[in-house]
């Protein structure tokens, strides 16, 4: 996965997810995808806690998604 | 599974870090509810379980209450268009507890109200009838209820009633009802129940007065049999008179004599008896006194039985003599 593509060309939801995680957290694909599994485990702990302790790229993170609202909403739609 | 990993925000140590979650919550709620995923979408929210979209909203509220705000608008934006079961009955369900269910409707009322399409929603629905119907009964004596979940009820029926009063002036048998149960709780055996009603009653009197509301004078008449109810309990008719003397100070155009007539008959009735007269008295009648609204037949009540404290009382003879003068001045010239 190219992690510098505009998440807003991702071909799905979960693609949209992953690239705006390795935008604002600073992490390859792979790590990424690991924080959601088992049920967002990893990625509800960084969230709750913060990226080594520091709020800062969350904070960025939910802004990205904060201006994404409308795609997500789009391709949900196209995924449905 | 969007939502899923977006409502991680919900759990977040971080006050801004939840704030930023909530904002995104409420603009993707909107745009999901408003387009073509409006199902799954209030079926997401309106799961109950522990990982459901209202129950994670919620949990906000444990850790940070400042966001309250928030938390509401996000619950209108999900529940838009059925609003009233997810505000009656599923918060019902989350908080089976009376006084739990009181305290967050009282909290999140003032926070609906600016939302204007929610605002709409809930009148069509009749939920201010339905939440009025049921906090009436609570805070009724039926026994069925503590002190606690009544206070907190006649809470949330003057904040209703301040918030929706066009709602109350069409149900006007539900209005009375109201007056009826405050009527019976500013005479209840518990005191921070009698005294939180006698509360609510003033501030509901202040804000009627001012909007010309035709049910002040019921509540007036209520308030002074109150203060003749409680005449044997020292606070409570303390409280009483200095709120009134407020009332009389903010809104001059008040009649006092729905309060002097029936308060000097008791008093006369029990003087030293069941009414242990005080310094508050003394200092009540003297500001009476001063009333543009008082007549010369009640100011000459006041005149005759300051006169007989004044002569029987030593303790108490200073104090009776301040109204006493005070009348008899005002009225000297007067037949």
């Amino acid at each position: 996965m190219d992690t510098s593509k505009d998440p807003r060309k991702a071909e799905s939801s979960l693609e949209m997810i992953l690239l705006t995680l390795c935008a604002s957290l600073g992490m390859k694909p792979k790590q990424s995808a690991a924080l959601l599994t088992n049920s967002n485990q990893y990625l509800l702990h960084t969230v709750v806690k913060g990226l080594k302790g520091k709020f800062d790229p969350v904070m960025q993170w939910f802004k990205m998604l904060y201006n994404l609202t409308d795609d997500f909403a789009t391709i949900i739609d196209l995924e449905c | 599974m969007v939502l899923n990993t977006f409502k991680t925000g919900f759990f977040s140590h971080s006050s801004e870090v939840v704030q930023l979650c909530l904002r995104v919550m409420q603009k993707f709620g909107k745009s999901l509810i408003d387009g073509n995923q409006s199902k799954p979408t209030y079926d997401w929210f309106a799961n109950i379980q522990s990982d459901g979209g209202i129950t994670s909203a919620l949990y906000v509220l444990k850790k940070h209450q400042e966001l309250v705000d928030f938390v509401v608008n996000v619950m209108c934006v999900f529940s838009k268009g059925r609003l009233t079961y997810v505000f009656r009955d599923l918060l019902k369900s989350l908080y089976p507890a009376p006084l739990e269910y009181t305290s967050i409707i009282n909290d999140f009322i003032y926070i609906i109200v600016k939302n204007e399409p929610a605002v709409q929603e809930i009148l069509e629905h009749g939920l201010i009838d339905q939440w009025l119907e049921i906090v009436v009964k609570q805070a009724d004596n039926d026994g069925k209820h503590s002190s606690e979940e009544r206070t907190a009820a006649m809470a949330l029926i003057s904040d209703l009633w301040v918030l929706f009063p066009e709602k109350l002036k069409l149900r006007e048998d539900l209005a009375t009802q109201i007056l009826t149960v405050m009527k019976r709780c500013s005479k209840d055996k518990n005191r921070p129940l009698r005294i939180s009603t006698l509360a609510q009653m003033f501030r509901l009197l202040n804000i009627f007065s001012e909007t010309k509301n035709p049910q002040a004078a019921t509540l007036y008449k209520n308030i002074s049999h109150s203060l003749v109810d409680n005449h044997h309990e020292a606070t409570t008719r303390e409280y009483i008179m200095a709120n009134l003397l407020g009332i009389y100070q903010k809104h001059p155009s008040i009649p006092v004599s729905f309060v002097i007539e029936p308060l000097i008959k008791q008093l006369q009735m029990s003087e030293n008896d069941t009414y242990v007269y005080g310094c508050i008295d003394f200092d009540f009648f003297s500001k009476i006194a001063s009333h543009p609204k008082l007549v010369p037949t009640h100011a000459l009540y006041i005149l005759d039985t300051m006169a007989k404290m004044y002569l029987n009382d030593m303790v108490y003879a200073n104090a009776a003599a301040q109204p006493f003068i005070r009348v008899a001045q005002r009225f000297m010239a007067h037949d």
